[in-house]
């Protein structure tokens, strides 16, 4: 092709910059690793040769495609690689181990230079084939020059594209999956979908890249698609930051101008420039992995942009009336709303009967029956080994009971997963509070609310001024779950950044932003110091009497004392004795059993 | 409050322990001792950092600040493959054995850091303690019951000829008669052999039979101490906990 | 009859081949936890020692081979020791160490190119021979190969499962802080498994090199074909990795003779599918765990 030598260098970065931004979608958004970014790729430009290929191929033998114009090559180079896409991850996408990934991508990766080299009827083999140029609506790109405008434009696209995706409740969906998964699944939200679509969206927006780079070389060759590709646009989009999109776009224009550079030092032989290149970004990803491994421009940095200072004045802290006009309100059943709480009068929420579980030969659960009200704080303990982590493992479905079964709201929860069980409305809060630690305090409690329709990547698209609505209020409920628990003023401070007490802080904001009406915390008051614990404390007593039903596995029975309405003491897998806290206490045969004899 | 007895050869002194998991404060300024002979028990319920202090002591915890000594030295800093060489020993609560290996296996594998040459006296002696160790020697430490891991455990502790012995919970999940047996064999190895321990355990009643001293440790801190006599006395402990 | 007699012939060779780089990437893996695709770089380093010893140097084969296994152990260690243990120390995350691997993977390789250039080289000096078992044609460096692979497997299972230090790698994978509690040096341990396996997949460099070529990105498929195995046959044992392996390489082999070589691609392709779904531990359970 003709045309000046500067602008075939800006294309060639182009289709880098594309890879790059694309690619961040699934590795710094969602944290995933593919191996097969050159796949894809590769994928998408044959499909295109393929299907818009005329006349002979260069072994001489007819071309086997329906020879389409370019934009048809450009559609079936997305359909494929959208499609190869969830080919690829779904199987990985049910186990929250990334090494499945990488080893499926890997043999992706393989089966795709192999099929491209040796399957010389559709490929053309090691030789390749020719490609019609880039070409619409009569008008044909000929020259790099005219090509770099159309080439720019495709960039600035699918940067664009990544750029809303990520900064959509989607994108912050992406970003919890990398931080914790499984804290994602406890609030009631499925993985599977956004990681397998996150990795198609990948796939089809390298593809389509590729396509466009066959059209634009008007040939494609095996060797174009190798592992160091791959591992070429993972540097541009780890030293560029994982989830900054602009970051990813200067990384790529960076290092893919290294190669030109080189080629252009008069010490260097001309074949040596490539491999140079290759010894530089790769130890600059080495350094940068040791060294900085959130990226040269960390996300938080443009995370913090987004949101205004002035938004987010200083607001007291707790105050009960508040938790209780704001948190009452929006979910409170048709009950009388007392300060006084009398759960025995109001039906039980929640009921387990004859939970029954074993391990091996161990029996953890033993025949557990008990009833959780409204507005009531039933405290679970005994000794360690008791089975009380358990009990709150088969409520949640995290295990499933050998026998019994659980009832929330009059439903069974049999054979559901802790997803399905929080979408029911009972959440758990974890002993380690699995605070995400990435993102901001803010999002971490956005990440709670449910039913989000910003969630869903086509609406991202289709509409997204509903989308934007349910955005604004979404953040205004997770605003105000963070008044509720005394810590708005740290609303846009990067979670990791927070004190541990204060942390513990924005995983119950996030849990009242699920709206469940069931909480079970798991040892809620561990691991701070007596001012946050009380905190949490006064916390805990205030969400019960806004009509809360809660259960808390505790062993600091202090905590037990001021908390609980009712304490079941649990040994060995059974419920040995149920009754107030002072009736427990003075029980001659518990304190034996919980102290041993 | 303790004396911190430097250089008489104690066989251990913590002073102003604090370590924490990342941002989760795990223990704050922990001060106890053991000395020549004695059972110490610390008490405390599920979470208070009962673990912690045992990893922090021998070394295993990376976030920690405070001054450990042992025997006249001081350990501070020093990594647990030494401090295992020293003599002193480490049983943890959860898993104390490697399941995927023979019994007699992992006995050897106990004595790993010291390689005594005296290996096979030795674990015939264990075996003399722990007669169903030695029916079992070539079975799957997997495959054996609560009961004789813990044994196994007691026994890789042992094959060191340690000092010092950090035990964490030896009787957990173990029917009553056996939980008891451990006991008893935990209290006769310091009888016969003067080795001292410290041991954290949720069995309140059992641990103080042994004991001589106890610590009460809740939410990271060290809330009492009072001798294992005093202990035994109350009639619960829920103001403890 | 013949034919497949041939084919059941070459099938054993590469799957054995298979299986050593298997057991050697499994070793690593299932003891570090860590996905070293940096393997690649010990590889193709081992196959450009023999060249150096054997062939720049012009010394013995039998040099070139004992350059090739220590230059990868030594290699392998490197990499551990200098990059992946101050990242563990400083708490790095899984894929940010995969990531460094990476880039070790890409430099390493790129640096090979520079130094040797990008031609390939040639390690003759085998005294070949072609052999015939019957009706079955092979020579006498296929067999040496499928011979020395088998045997290293061999010897480094009985060395994980009879020595005092195997048993230490055994204890460190499965159960590591109890390993810390009776007093074996994980750190150490670790660079022990990263020299073995890294000596491991060095022998089988060797015989690339002097079978075929050496050449600067010799190692990344070895390496993925190794990976492919260990997830094949099963991660919780050498012999589910060696198992994996060796059905890789009989797969392979196989459907060029049925199949186009192609279609036998998509069918290991397909398998690997099917077994992430549905075993996700591998074809080979082992309770044992060796």
């Amino acid at each position: 092709m003709g045309g000046s030598y500067i602008a075939d260098l800006a294309n060639q970065i182009t289709f880098l910059v594309a890879l790059a931004v694309s690619l961040n979608l699934l590795l710094g958004f969602a944290g995933q690793m593919s191996m097969a970014t050159a796949a894809f790729y590769g994928l998408g430009a044959y499909t295109c040769a393929i299907m818009t290929a005329q006349g002979m191929t260069l072994t001489g033998a007819a071309v086997i495609g329906p020879g389409w114009p370019f934009l048809g090559g450009l559609a079936s180079a997305i359909v494929v690689s959208f499609v190869g896409g969830l080919v690829v991850a779904a199987p990985a996408a049910r186990r929250v181990r990334g090494d499945y990934l990488i080893l499926l991508t890997l043999a992706f990766h393989f089966l795709f230079v192999t099929i491209a080299s040796s399957w010389v009827g559709l490929t053309g083999g090691p030789n390749g084939i020719v490609v019609p140029p880039i070409g619409f609506f009569g008008y044909e790109i000929n020259t790099t020059d005219q090509a770099f405008w159309f080439l720019l434009a495709w960039a600035a696209f699918v940067s664009l594209v990544c750029w809303w995706i990520g900064r959509s409740p989607f994108g912050r969906l992406l970003r919890g999956i990398r931080e914790d998964e499984i804290a994602i699944q406890a609030l009631g939200k499925r993985t599977i979908a956004p990681k397998s679509l996150a990795f198609a969206m990948t796939a089809a927006m390298a593809g389509a890249t590729g396509a466009i780079s066959a059209a634009y070389m008007q040939f494609v060759a095996p060797t174009t698609y190798s592992l160091d590709l791959a591992i070429l646009v993972a540097a541009c989009v780890a030293l560029g930051g994982p989830g900054n999109i602009l970051g990813s776009v200067v990384a790529a224009i960076v290092i893919g101008a290294l190669r030109p550079i080189l080629e252009n030092v008069p010490s260097l032989s001309s074949d040596s420039a490539v491999p140079w290149q290759t010894v530089i970004y790769g130890s600059i990803l080495v350094a940068g992995m040791v060294f900085r491994p959130r990226g040269l421009l960390p996300e938080g940095l443009i995370a913090m942009r987004r949101f205004p200072r002035e938004a987010i004045s200083a607001v007291p802290r707790v105050v009960q009336a508040t938790l209780l006009k704001t948190v009452g309100e929006r979910d409170q059943p048709a009950l009388a709303k007392s300060s006084v709480p009398s759960p025995m009068i109001a039906s039980p929420i929640v009921r387990v009967r004859n939970l029954s579980k074993s391990f091996g030969g161990l029996q953890a659960v033993k025949d557990v029956s008990f009833d959780l009200h409204p507005g009531e704080i039933v405290a679970l303990i005994g000794p360690n080994g008791a089975g009380k982590s358990t009990i709150f493992n088969l409520m949640t479905g995290a295990i499933r009971p050998d026998q019994g079964e659980v009832t929330l709201h009059g439903q069974s929860l049999a054979g559901a997963d802790p997803c399905a069980v929080a979408r029911s409305g009972m959440a758990r809060y974890f002993q380690h509070v699995r605070i995400l630690p990435g993102l901001s305090a803010l999002n971490n409690v956005a990440i709670g609310v449910p039913r989000q329709a910003g969630e869903n990547l086509a609406m991202t698209f289709l509409a997204p001024m509903r989308v934007a609505r349910g955005e604004a209020e979404v953040r205004a409920e997770a605003l105000r779950q963070l008044e509720n628990v005394g810590i708005a003023p740290h609303a846009n401070r990067t979670a990791q950044d927070l004190a541990f007490g204060q942390q513990k802080l924005v995983a119950f904001a996030r849990l009242l932003a699920t709206g469940a009406q069931v909480l079970l915390l798991d040892e809620p008051t561990s691991g701070v110091d007596p001012q946050a614990a009380d905190q949490i404390i006064a916390l805990v007593r205030t969400l019960a009497q806004s009509g809360k039903s809660i259960c808390i596995v505790e062993h600091s029975l202090h905590v037990v004392s001021e908390l609980a309405d009712r304490i079941l003491f649990m040994n060995a897998g059974a419920i040995m004795a149920e009754g107030t806290v002072e009736a427990i206490t003075t029980r001659p045969d518990l304190v034996d059993l919980y102290f041993g004899t | 409050m303790d004396l911190a007895k430097d250089h008489s050869g104690t066989p251990l002194t913590v002073s102003g322990l604090s370590a924490r998991y990342g941002k989760r404060v795990v223990l704050t300024d922990v001060n106890l001792h053991v000395d020549e002979g004695e059972i110490v028990t610390v008490l405390g319920h599920n979470g208070a950092g009962k673990t912690s202090l045992l990893q922090s002591i021998m070394g295993m915890m990376r976030d920690r600040s405070g001054v450990v000594r042992s025997f006249g030295h001081d350990i501070s800093r020093r990594s647990y493959y030494r401090n295992v060489a020293a003599g002193i020993s480490m049983t943890p609560a959860e898993s104390p054995v490697f399941r995927p290996l023979s019994v007699v296996t992992n006995l050897r594998l106990g004595a790993y850091s010291t390689s005594p040459p005296d290996l096979d006296d030795r674990l015939n002696e264990i075996f003399k303690i722990f007669p169903r160790l030695r029916e079992r020697r070539d079975q799957l430490a997997g495959t054996l019951s609560g009961g004789e891991q813990r044994m196994l455990a007691i026994g890789m502790a042992i094959v060191n000829r340690p000092r010092l012995m950090l035990l964490d919970e030896p009787s957990i999940g173990l029917a009553p008669a056996t939980a008891a047996m451990i006991m008893t064999e935990i209290a006769r190895l310091c009888s016969t052999t003067g080795v001292s321990i410290l041991l954290v355990d949720q069995n309140v009643r059992s641990a103080l039979r042994l004991s001589s001293r106890v610590y009460y440790l809740r939410m990271g801190k060290i809330i009492l101490e009072e001798s294992a006599k005093a202990a035994r006395a109350r009639d619960h402990y829920w103001d403890l906990f | 009859m013949n034919q497949l007699l041939q084919l059941i012939a070459f099938g054993i060779v590469q799957g054995a081949t298979y299986a050593l780089l298997a057991a050697s990437f499994w070793l690593i893996y299932a003891t570090t936890r860590t996905f070293h695709l940096a393997h690649s770089v010990t590889y193709a380093v081992a196959g450009y020692a023999a060249f150096v010893i054997s062939v720049q140097l012009g010394l013995s084969l039998w040099l070139g081979a004992f350059a090739s296994v220590i230059s990868a152990a030594a290699v392998g260690c490197a990499i551990d020791a200098i990059l992946y243990r101050p990242m563990r120390a400083r708490g790095a995350s899984v894929l940010s160490i995969f990531l460094a691997s990476l880039g070790v993977a890409a430099a390493g390789a790129a640096a090979l190119q520079l130094i040797f250039g990008p031609l390939v080289k040639q390690v003759p000096g085998f005294p070949n021979a072609t052999l015939y078992l019957g009706s079955v044609t092979v020579t006498r460096l296929q067999v040496l190969t499928a011979f020395c692979a088998a045997a290293t497997i061999f010897l480094v299972f009985l060395f994980i499962t009879r020595t005092r230090t195997g048993n230490a790698i055994t204890a460190v994978r499965t159960n590591p802080t109890m390993a810390m509690a009776v007093g074996i040096p994980v750190e150490r341990i670790s660079v022990l498994v990263f020299g073995i396996g890294s000596a491991m997949a060095g022998l089988a460099a060797f015989f690339e090199t002097i079978s075929f070529v050496a050449y600067p990105t010799m190692g990344l498929q070895p390496v993925m074909f190794g990976v492919i195995g260990v997830f094949l046959g099963g991660i919780g044992s050498i012999r589910g990795a060696a198992l994996g392996g060796f059905v890789l390489g009989f797969l392979l082999v196989f459907s060029g003779l049925f199949l186009s070589q192609n279609l036998g691609v998509i069918l290991v392709f397909a398998v690997l599918l099917v077994v992430v779904v549905f075993r996700p531990e591998g074809l080979l359970r082992s309770p044992s765990g060796a």
